[in-house]
Parts: C-alpha cells; sequence; structure tokens
C-alpha cells in the first residue's frame, strides 16, 4: 500500500400554453392537500409555524417510545426507498404520529444528464405510499455521465441552467403529480459566468415551475461569509410568499491557509446569527421549520431543545408583533 | 462554457482526473485549488464513511489509513452509478479480490463478503414461509422436477481460511487462537425472530445448499447425503423459502 497516495486528510421567462396549465394545476394541488394514508391520522398538511425535526436513524427506537411533542419529521427520500425494510417499518409508526415532509438529495435536478427514471419511480412509489406533506429537493446538481457524486454540487445561474433545472423540475412534478419545494444551496464558490443573484434564479424557478421554495438560513448564512452574499437582502429579495419550508442548522468553521470558511456540516447547533435570520425572516414567514442535523448527531434530547429554541425564537416575534 | 462541459469537468476533477480549473471561471474566498478540494473532500469522506458504516470488520483488520486508501481507489475505478447509495458496497469485496494491494491479505475479501451480507440480512424484515401448499399440488414427477429458492439475501460461503471465525474475532477484538489453516464453510441468512444468523456448515449441508444455489432439481438433491435432513433443517430456519417448477427454468 506504500504506492498509494496519502488520503487527503482535509478530510426564460415565458410563459407557453403548458406552464399555464401547470400553473393551474399546481396552484390547485397547493391548496388541496393531497389524501393521508388510509387508516392514519390527516397528516396531508403542516400547521403554520409548526417546528419539525429532521428523522435519523440513530433515534428511531426513542421517537417510537417516546412519541416526543414535534410539530412534523423530515426524512431523506432515498433511505426509505426499499419496500419492508427495517426503515419502512420504523416510517409505517412514525407515519400515524406525525406529519411527514420528504427531503431528496438524489434527483440532480440541476445536471444536464437525462432524469433517472428508476430512481423517479421509487419516489413516486414512497410518495403514493406515505403521501406525506411535503417533496423538496435541492437546487444543485450531482450526476454527470451516469456518474453520482452523493454530494450537492453547485449551479451557475445562467440562463441555460435556468431553463435545464424548470424542465427538469417540471418532468419531475407532472410524473410525481405534486409540486416540490426547492432548496437554496451552501456554496464554496461562485461562477463569474453566473448572471443572476441566487433568490432572483429560486424566485425564477418558482415562477416558471409553480414549485415552493424551501429556505434554508444556515445555508444563506454560510453564504453570506463565504461568498459575501448579503443575508438580509437575500430575505428581503426571496418570494415570501412561495416559501412553504425553512430549514435551521449548525456549520463548522475550518481554517485554510489565511482564510477562515464555514463548512457546511449540519453537524452543530444553530449558530446565533441564524437565529437572528430566524427572528428576522418570522416577521414575513409563517412557514414550517426545520431543524436539521445529520453529522455527529447528538443525543435527541439536544436535538429537540433546539426545536424548543426554534418555538422561543419565534414565540418572541409574535409577542413583539402584538406590541405594536 | 457550456453547463454539460462546466460538470462534466466539474466531475473530472471530483474523481482525479486531470482538468484546467481555470476554464471553469470560478470565483471565492480562497484559490480555486482549495475551493474544488473542498467538494472533492466531502465527496470522499461521505462515501469512505459510507464504507466504513458497511464494512466494520474490513476496516478494523487494516485499520483507518488503509481502509481509506480502499474506499479512494474503490471511488474512483467504481464510481457510484446510483443516486441510491443504499447499495454502492455491493462490488466491494469483489474489487479487494482484484486488487493487488490487498494480495497478502487473502482472507480479507471474504471479511468484506461477510460484513455486507450481514448488513443485508439485518434489513429484511420479513421472510416469506416455504409454500407447502403449493407443493402438495404437484404430482411426484413434478416435484422431482422442482428447484428449492434460498431467501433473499443468504450468503454461502466457502473459504480455505477461518473466515467466521476472524470475523466473530474482530466484532470480540480477540482474533488470538484462531488457526488460520482452517477451511470453513458457512451460511450467513436473515432471519424473521433473530435479525440476521450465520453459522459453519458440515460439507454435505454445503454441497446441498451450493447445489441450490446453482439450480439443481430435486431428483439431484435426492442423491446428497442427509438430503431429507438437510431440506427440512433448511425449510425449518427459513433458508429454503420457494421453489421453482422445471417449466419454469
Amino acid at each position: 500500500m506504500s504506492n498509494w497516495q496519502q488520503p487527503d486528510k482535509r478530510k426564460e421567462t415565458h410563459i407557453d400554453s403548458c406552464s399555464v396549465y401547470s400553473l393551474k394545476k399546481w396552484q390547485l394541488m397547493l391548496m388541496t392537500p393531497a389524501n393521508s394514508r388510509a387508516n392514519y391520522p390527516d397528516h396531508s398538511s403542516i400547521a403554520d409555524n409548526a417546528i419539525g425535526i429532521g428523522l435519523r436513524s440513530t433515534h428511531h427506537q426513542q421517537i417510537l417510545q417516546q412519541l416526543p411533542k414535534v410539530g412534523w419529521l423530515e426524512v431523506h427520500s432515498e433511505n426509505f426507498f426499499i419496500e419492508n425494510s427495517a426503515q419502512r417499518q420504523v416510517l409505517d409508526q412514525l407515519a400515524e404520529h406525525y406529519p411527514l415532509s420528504f427531503h431528496g438529495i438524489g434527483l440532480s435536478l440541476g445536471s444536464t444528464d437525462p432524469l433517472n427514471q428508476s430512481h423517479l419511480q421509487q419516489m413516486k412509489a414512497l410518495i403514493d405510499c406515505y403521501k406525506p406533506a411535503l417533496i423538496s429537493e435541492h437546487l444543485s446538481w450531482s450526476s454527470n455521465n451516469s456518474r453520482y457524486f452523493n454530494d450537492l454540487l453547485p449551479v451557475p445561474y445562467t440562463q441555460e441552467s435556468l431553463d435545464i433545472f424548470c424542465d427538469r423540475l417540471n418532468q419531475v412534478q407532472d410524473f410525481l403529480g405534486r409540486p416540490l419545494l426547492i432548496e437554496n444551496p451552501t456554496a464554496y464558490l461562485s461562477f463569474s459566468d453566473s448572471s443572476m443573484h441566487e433568490w432572483e434564479f429560486l424566485n425564477e424557478i418558482q415562477r416558471r415551475c409553480q414549485c415552493g421554495l424551501l429556505l434554508d438560513l444556515n445555508n444563506i448564512y454560510v453564504n453570506s461569509i463565504n461568498l459575501g452574499l448579503n443575508a438580509q437582502e437575500y430575505l428581503r429579495q426571496i418570494d415570501v410568499e412561495a416559501v412553504r419550508e425553512i430549514h435551521l442548522a449548525g456549520f463548522t468553521r475550518r481554517q485554510l491557509d489565511n482564510a477562515e470558511i464555514l463548512i457546511d456540516t449540519h453537524g452543530s447547533k444553530v449558530s446565533k446569527p441564524v437565529w437572528q435570520l430566524f427572528r428576522d425572516f418570522r416577521q414575513s414567514c409563517n412557514a414550517p421549520a426545520l431543524v436539521e442535523w445529520d453529522t455527529d448527531i447528538p443525543a435527541l434530547e439536544e436535538l429537540l431543545s433546539q426545536a424548543e429554541m426554534a418555538s422561543q425564537h419565534q414565540e418572541a416575534v409574535a409577542s413583539k408583533e402584538q406590541k405594536f | 462554457m457550456k453547463l454539460a462541459d462546466l460538470q462534466a469537468q466539474f466531475s473530472k476533477h471530483l474523481l482525479h482526473q486531470s482538468v484546467d480549473l481555470s476554464s471553469l471561471n470560478l470565483t471565492g474566498p480562497l484559490p480555486v485549488e482549495q475551493l474544488m478540494s473542498l467538494y472533492r473532500n466531502n465527496f470522499y469522506v461521505s462515501l469512505t464513511d459510507y464504507l466504513k458504516g458497511c464494512f466494520p470488520s474490513v476496516d478494523a483488520l487494516v485499520g483507518e489509513e488503509f481502509f481509506e486508501q480502499l474506499a479512494k481507489a474503490y471511488i474512483i475505478q467504481r464510481p457510484l452509478d446510483n443516486p441510491d447509495i443504499e447499495l454502492y458496497g455491493e462490488g466491494f469485496s469483489r474489487f479487494i479480490s482484484n486488487l493487488p494491494q490487498t494480495s497478502d491479505l487473502v482472507y480479507l475479501a471474504g471479511i468484506a463478503a461477510l460484513d455486507w451480507g450481514f448488513d443485508r440480512a439485518k434489513a429484511v424484515t420479513e421472510i416469506a414461509s416455504f409454500p407447502f401448499a403449493e407443493l402438495e399440488g404437484l404430482d411426484q414427477q413434478q416435484q422431482l422436477k422442482i428447484c428449492f429458492k434460498m431467501s433473499a439475501q443468504t450468503l454461502l460461503l466457502a473459504s480455505d481460511y477461518p473466515l467466521l471465525s476472524i470475523w466473530q474475532g474482530v466484532a470480540k477484538d480477540c482474533l488470538e487462537g484462531i488457526d488460520m489453516g482452517c477451511a470453513e464453510n458457512l451460511i450467513l441468512h436473515p432471519s424473521n425472530t433473530q435479525g440476521a444468523l450465520f453459522y459453519l456448515l458440515n460439507s454435505s449441508q454445503y454441497e446441498f445448499l451450493s447445489a441450490i444455489s446453482a439450480g439443481a432439481r430435486l431428483q439431484q438433491l435426492c442423491e446428497i447425503e442427509d438430503f431429507q435432513q438437510h431440506l427440512n433443517y433448511f425449510i425449518g430456519n427459513a433458508v429454503i423459502n420457494g421453489f421453482t417448477t422445471g417449466d419454469e427454468r
């Protein structure tokens, strides 16, 4: 093995007739949530201001035993594709108690590859089975020439990217028969070829595809530090009416040479600046919010305390509004 | 640059192929090489962590540094070809068996096969019972032509080395006293009540299950020593849980 390399330790805006049809269809569906699974309580929607947590396998049994009071659960769709699996058994039980959101990471909507039909069919089967309140994916790509990278890679904000992304998203929504929410990404670099701001790109996707938006406030903060993006301007410019879910998470600081960079690890508590963004954004948006924790996963109690903190922040915003 | 070209170049960089990064017109807080290395590292670390999770015994046997090199070679030579990472470890054992760098570790591919088999068997939640009623619907001549089926995720292994002993020894952190010259035949299969079961097979049991795995008909299985005993035992343990008639072959 000595001759092997050392592993790297560090560690358009035109609306055609088809779009008009889509617009009417999705508007209707957004107003009329899908029916919940037979014999389950009605978990087909998530209440405004509801605080949820990301469901991770290490917490499955504890959540099943304790049924903590959280507004909803979000799962990574791909982890539940296999029928008759232990994962699906857990989901079957949790679906009886909580509204669900399916958060996908594998559609690679920003890629120039053809859509992976097998993946799409598995996703539809899962969605048809559980009828989650929300379905989301990312403004990113993760495949090229049928090779997948298990990561959310950045998209240049150009007209070509926009056309490709919207075309693929429309295909997915038509196939699934439901609108998706698209999440703003974290990026460690930007493309000089980009011709629009990220919020413009997202707003245009939403306008052309009649999808919803998932706003990750940690991602906005991380990008503001890494790329000099103006977070407050972002929140002012994003189409608030289209935001149907908010993500809260933590990041990790890493020193590289003389520069510090924030890594979107989802591996720590929500930071103070992100709580502040949440309070700011809560003044205009009451979409359900979720605490995500994906790496160095803590005890369930710590995750729940972060969800409780989110509730306290939004209550503080509400009480302040009442004074006026 | 067209999006397709940009993504092709980006992908090549992730897979350690030579790319002119200046052509991507990237900007950021650090030199472009460092920014791209963040993405490349995230990609490798996430897949390496996944492989470590699937192959804990391999990881324990070879150590962290060797495992990371093993994983890196696998990721480069066998890139993920599906967005669902769940089955990415499927080819890891075969990859190890063909890798010159592991030729001295003769049992490593077998240990990887056991790790993967255990991971897959654990994921099975329900095993169908043997369809005795269907068997009764066949006449004697038809029964002699049937081929038994083993339950999904059953792993049958014959090794010149004490694979199961090593695998269990790694789990207990105790490899002393294992006779490395002792060949072992073994089975690992899902269980309705115990997640996954694994045990050694005698030569007759192994011959019986190997014949089933190879598609032997019942009339051929009858010639194996202790045939009836094996059949009852493996149906009882849900290893054999179905059959096909000769007409379906």
